[in-house]
Order: structure tokens, then C-alpha cells, then sequence
């Protein structure tokens, strides 16, 4: 027999009287949407933020704040002006020189800080990890207030599989030595959010 | 990996020689529990949210076959090829198998307490594979030829000092230099040449979808997601009770599991993984390694709801003092003390043991395992089968003798207050375990029966 039948087998043996599962529904929509606690809870975890009106603003702060990094790319053709958008089919390993790395999240969750990005929108999966500086853009309007509304969403945007996503919070960080919190292991050493209307 | 062992009161005595280290570790391990309680007490709903938790994974536990087709099924579907080991050893050799298909001798691991428990490294250095660990804490213990000693912080047990001085002769830094910010850049400049250059990389699971196929990987580094995505071949090991029904289950365990472990509100990435990326290969390794004989084992079974945060460990007197190592199994701490007898009862008899009973790991668990409970029955268990030590057994037996003859008893405890008060060298001296670090209390004159018998009167 093989492993697969024998624990199939075993656990069909072992299993307890069947446990109806609870109801999560109560959990979503308990809490409103706060902006301000996305934004105080996404500096507290070691991100940088600024409320940008509009792409053409999102430019003007990376062209001032970004000016020593060169090497910038961009999912967004919007921002074609100020960042690369030729790499999009390159092989992935050739994208570790980025220095900053521009993309758009599909929402952001207000108790943790976090944005949910799918491979479409990173349009390579190393893009998001590779860089040394990842900044974000996403809308105020789309933001939720628990991971509880954050799957709900989920639900209404994604009819099916969606090969990859992320909840991204923050920069990469380590407290591995000595629990001294260190920005930047092995993903991008810093992310700034630029949240849109 | 199946030589004898020393037991876990042996080996913490070991780690208490040094006793600013062992005062280090219970103060660090204390304060992320009360980062823990900080986090936590932000959210009226916990307690709600640990009981819908521990419910979903009772549900789990009575569907765990059900569950696993509908999984495999659905990830097939996303092109994931799925494999089932029936135990450790089938797992490593799935691995090897992958990376010989691969013509590779090198790979990228991203934490996993499943492989630990598999002994994977091991197996692999045997054939000529080369592993590197690139979570920061596993990469320094994996250098220093160590185990890990926590499941989320693998090096709670090292100082900086010598944090610097094993990469001053492994990564070529400084010598002298322990600046943890320094540290972990070298590690970082070091590792991604490790992920440019690896073909394969495996990762562990912390959550799989029954529903949709796909798996969740929680880091704060990112390591998991640099291995995967610039690998031609990604493994993922699970233990089959790291499934979950529906996606929408992931809302209650992300925000149980960080609050828990490390008292962030999220980890830095939750990385869904649904479907290989173009070119790419995905494999699932489905592990069962005495699970489902587990299962069977109705008082015992809820240990297989845990999610590995660790809160238990970081709370506990016992480990906080004794340290991870001490416990001899991929998994230390309370959780682990009740894991590990299913494996082999007879190596780990001596962990149930190591436990006041307090019960503090159970008030923290974010699934609600009875923790301390289960340690409490195995205890039973373990008498019962003969593995307690035989020292301990007779004086358990003198023990109930005295304590149900009254006679006996009444001559013992004035025997006992004689000896204490007048030869008390007798019983403050090293073969008596309860004077070590302690010292004996004044014995009282006389006992409260005397005292009763003589005032009763008045």
C-alpha cells in the first residue's frame, strides 16, 4: 500500500466524532474603517508614509526623496517617467541590482499595516523582495479595517486561483540577535507607503 | 540522532552554570510576553478569536482526511505536485529525489520545524548536499552545529558577543564587532549570494487551504519568499495537520498567530502560495511522522492543533530557566513536552516532568490546547507504563504507605522534626534534591495534631 492509503487509512481509523465548524461571519464588519490607525500602525512597524494626491505627486516626492538611488523600477506605467518598466520579462535574478522598487497594492488593512498585492500587479514575484527600497502606492478609499473584512475582499476581487499574493507589512526585519529589532534581512531594508485618495 | 541522551533536569542544570545567561533569557523570554499581553489586550474579541480557532481546528482533527483530498485535488488543479511521506525518513528522501532530478548539490531552507523534526539536514550533508539555513537565528545555529533552542527564535540562547565572534570566522566580519545591525547585514550580503545562485528552495507551511489549494508562509526576513522566487524548484514540507478549511479561516489564525509569537500585529509577510510561477516547479510534501497514530489518542490529540507560535514557550517558567536545549526535541517547551512522547515515549519520558503545572501555557495558547492538562496525563501515562524513574517510584511508594497509615505518619513527621532540628546535616546535604539552591525550612517544635491535642483541652 502506499503512504498516501496508509495515512488516509489511519486517519479514517483515528479521526474523532465529526466538529461542525463555528461561524466567522460575526468577526467581519465588527470594526470600522480607521485611516488613521493604517497609518499610525504601519509607521509603528517601521514603515514610512506620505498622503499623495494624486501620480504626478507620487512622482515629485520620489524625485526628492529617491534622488540618491538611481536604480529605480516600476510596475506602473504611469511612473515610466521616473522608473524603469522594461524589466518585466527579464529572468528574475537580474533584479537584484534595484535600489527602489514602485508598485500598487490592491488594498490595505487598517489593524495591521499590511497591503495585499497579487502577482499581477507585482508582475514578477521577486520584484517585491529583491529591492533595497519597496514603496507602495495604495488607495485610502480601499482600505479595511481586519484581516477578517481583508479575506472577504479577498473573495470579491479574485474569481479564482491567483497564483501568488501577499500581505506585505513593513520592511523585512530581524530581532534574531539578541531580540534587537534590525530593519532589512533579507527583503527591502525600507518601505514607504504613498497613500492615494 | 537515536544515541541516549541526558535528561532534561541534567542538561538544565547545564545551562544554569551561568547564571547571568540563564537571568538574560527569562527576562528576554518574560518581555515578549508581556509584548504579547500589550498586543493582545487591544482586541476585546481574543478570547472569541482563540475559541473560533481551537473550534476550526477541532473540525479539522474530525475532517483531517476529507480535508487532505479536497487539498490535494485543488492544488493539482494549480499544478502543484503532491507527495504523502509516511515518516521522516520518506520525506528527506522526496527531497534528495527532487534535488538529484535537479542535478543539484546545493538548496536554500527557509524555517521549518518539520524538517528539524525529519532530521533533513542531516540526511542531505550524508549525500553530499549542501544546506543553507537563511533564516537569520537558524543560519547561526546552523554554523555554530547547533540545533535551534526556540521555534520562532532559534538563537534566544546566544549573546551577541558570540553571535560576532562565529561570524568573524564564518563570514569573515570584524573580529570584535557584535552590533547586532552590523551582524545582519553581513548575513544579509552573505545570503543573497545564497538565493542568486540555489535552484532549489524549501520552505515550511504555517497554513494550507483545503479550499483553494494554496499554502500561507509567514516570515518577517522575507528569506522564504527570496528562496521561492528565484528558484526553479520550490519544496514546501507540512505536517498534515497544518491544514485548514477555507480561506477565510486565514483572517482568524494571521491575527492569532504574530499577536501570539512575537506580539507584532502581522508578520512582515504572509505569502499565499497558489501556483508555481511560469518554468517553475511547486512540490507539497504532505508528512504524517506519527500523526495520524496521534490522532487516535483522544486524550492527547489536541497537541495537533497547535500552529508553532511559541507563546508557551516565552511564558513559561520552566523553559524560560532551563533553556530550549534542555528538552532534546526539534520542538522545546511546554508544546513540545506533550509532543514529543507520542513519537517515542520511552526517549521523552522525562519532559512531561519538566513543568510546574502552572498553567500558564494554556492560558496563552491561541487554540486553546490544554496544555498543561496533557502534560498532567501524561504523567499518569507515563507510571502507569513504567517510565518513571525507579528512585522516584519507590519513594512514591514509602510516600503512599506513610500518608494512609496514620500511625506511621504521626511517628515519621516527629522523627522528621527531630532529625531537622537537632542533626540537621542529615537532610541539608546534596543527595537531597530538595535542598539544592534552597535551603530547608525550620522544622516547627511540634506538629498541629500535638498542638490540638494539648489546647483542645482548654
Amino acid at each position: 500500500m502506499s503512504s498516501r492509503e496508509d495515512i488516509l487509512k489511519t486517519l479514517r481509523q483515528n479521526q474523532p466524532p465529526a466538529v461542525a465548524l463555528p461561524d466567522t461571519q460575526p468577526f467581519a464588519g465588527m470594526k470600522p474603517v480607521n485611516a488613521d490607525q493604517f497609518i499610525q500602525t504601519f509607521k509603528t512597524i517601521g514603515g514610512a508614509l506620505y498622503e499623495a494626491r494624486d501620480y504626478a505627486h507620487v512622482e515629485e516626492i520620489l524625485r526628492a526623496d529617491f534622488a540618491a538611488f538611481p536604480l529605480k523600477r516600476t510596475t506602473l506605467p504611469q511612473l515610466s517617467g521616473i522608473a524603469d518598466t522594461s524589466w518585466f520579462t527579464v529572468d528574475p535574478h537580474t533584479l537584484h541590482d534595484t535600489e527602489v522598487m514602485i508598485a500598487e497594492a490592491l488594498f490595505g488593512v487598517c489593524e495591521n499595516g499590511a497591503v495585499w498585492i497579487t502577482e499581477q500587479q507585482m508582475v514578477q514575484r521577486a520584484a517585491m523582495f529583491i529591492p533595497e527600497h519597496l514603496v507602495m502606492l495604495v488607495s485610502k478609499a480601499s482600505l479595511v479595517a481586519t484581516m477578517h473584512d481583508a479575506y472577504v475582499r479577498i473573495a470579491e476581487l479574485h474569481n479564482g486561483p491567483y497564483g501568488f499574493g501577499a500581505f506585505i507589512a513593513g520592511p523585512s526585519k530581524t530581532a534574531d540577535i539578541e531580540q534587537s529589532l534590525v530593519l532589512g534581512a533579507h527583503g527591502p531594508r525600507t518601505m514607504t507607503m504613498m497613500l492615494l485618495p | 540522532m537515536n544515541q541516549p541522551h541526558k535528561e532534561h533536569a541534567e542538561l538544565a542544570e547545564k545551562f544554569n552554570a551561568d547564571e547571568d545567561r540563564v537571568n538574560w533569557h527569562d527576562e528576554t523570554l518574560w518581555w515578549i510576553r508581556q509584548k504579547r499581553d500589550k498586543i493582545v489586550w487591544q482586541l476585546p474579541e481574543w478570547e472569541q478569536l482563540r475559541e473560533t480557532a481551537s473550534q476550526i481546528k477541532h473540525n479539522v482533527l474530525s475532517h483531517l482526511s476529507e480535508y487532505l483530498l479536497e487539498f490535494e485535488a485543488n492544488a493539482q488543479k494549480n499544478g502543484v505536485t503532491v507527495h504523502w511521506a509516511a515518516n521522516g525518513e520518506e520525506h528527506n528522501k522526496i527531497v534528495y529525489k527532487l534535488l538529484k532530478e535537479q542535478g543539484v548539490t546545493q538548496m536554500v531552507k527557509s524555517k521549518s520545524m518539520l524538517t528539524e523534526e525529519c532530521h533533513l539536514n542531516e540526511f542531505l550533508e550524508k549525500q553530499g548536499i549542501e544546506v543553507v539555513d537563511t533564516d537569520l537565528g537558524e543560519r547561526i545555529v546552523q554554523l555554530a552545529k547547533e540545533p535551534p533552542s526556540h521555534i520562532v527564535l532559534p538563537c534566544i540562547h546566544w549573546k551577541k558577543e558570540e553571535i560576532g565572534e562565529l561570524f568573524h570566522k564564518f563570514l569573515g566580519t570584524p573580529e570584535g564587532n557584535a552590533d547586532p545591525q552590523f551582524l545582519t547585514h553581513a548575513a544579509r550580503l552573505a545570503l543573497r549570494q545564497d538565493f542568486l545562485t540555489r535552484k532549489v528552495a524549501l520552505t515550511g507551511v504555517n497554513f494550507a487551504v483545503a479550499e483553494t489549494g494554496e499554502f500561507v508562509v509567514c516570515t518577517n526576513e522575507g528569506n522564504a519568499d527570496m528562496g521561492a522566487h528565484l528558484s526553479n524548484v520550490h519544496i514546501a514540507s507540512m505536517g498534515i495537520e497544518k491544514l485548514i478549511p477555507k480561506r477565510k479561516h486565514l483572517g482568524v489564525f494571521l491575527r492569532l498567530l504574530t499577536r501570539s509569537a512575537t506580539g507584532q500585529p502581522i508578520t512582515t509577510y504572509s505569502s499565499h502560495f497558489s501556483k508555481p510561477r511560469p518554468g517553475q516547479q511547486m512540490h507539497i510534501i504532505l508528512v504524517d511522522n506519527g500523526r495520524s497514530v496521534h490522532l487516535g489518542k483522544e486524550e492527547f490529540r489536541n497537541s495537533l492543533k497547535c500552529i508553532r507560535c511559541g507563546a508557551c514557550m516565552n511564558t513559561c517558567p520552566v523553559y524560560r530557566r532551563s533553556g530550549g536545549h534542555s528538552y532534546h526535541n526539534a520542538v522545546a517547551g511546554p508544546i513540545g513536552s506533550i509532543l514529543a512522547p507520542n513519537f517515542d515515549m520511552r526517549k521523552n519520558a522525562d519532559l512531561p516532568f519538566a513543568s510546574t503545572l502552572c498553567g500558564s501555557c494554556s492560558n496563552v495558547c491561541p487554540v486553546k490546547i490544554d496544555i498543561h492538562d496533557q502534560l498532567y496525563k501524561w504523567r499518569q501515562v507515563l507510571a502507569k507504563e513504567g517510565h518513571t524513574p525507579k528512585a522516584k517510584t519507590a519513594a512514591m511508594k514509602v510516600m503512599a504507605v506513610t500518608l494512609s497509615k496514620p500511625g506511621i505518619f504521626t511517628v515519621a513527621g516527629k522523627m522528621g522534626r527531630i532529625v531537622m532540628r537537632n542533626v540537621p546535616g542529615l537532610v541539608n546535604n546534596k543527595l537531597n534534591p530538595w535542598f539544592k539552591q534552597r535551603e530547608m525550612p525550620e522544622a516547627p517544635k511540634e506538629s498541629f495534631r500535638e498542638w490540638y491535642q494539648k489546647n483542645r483541652k482548654k
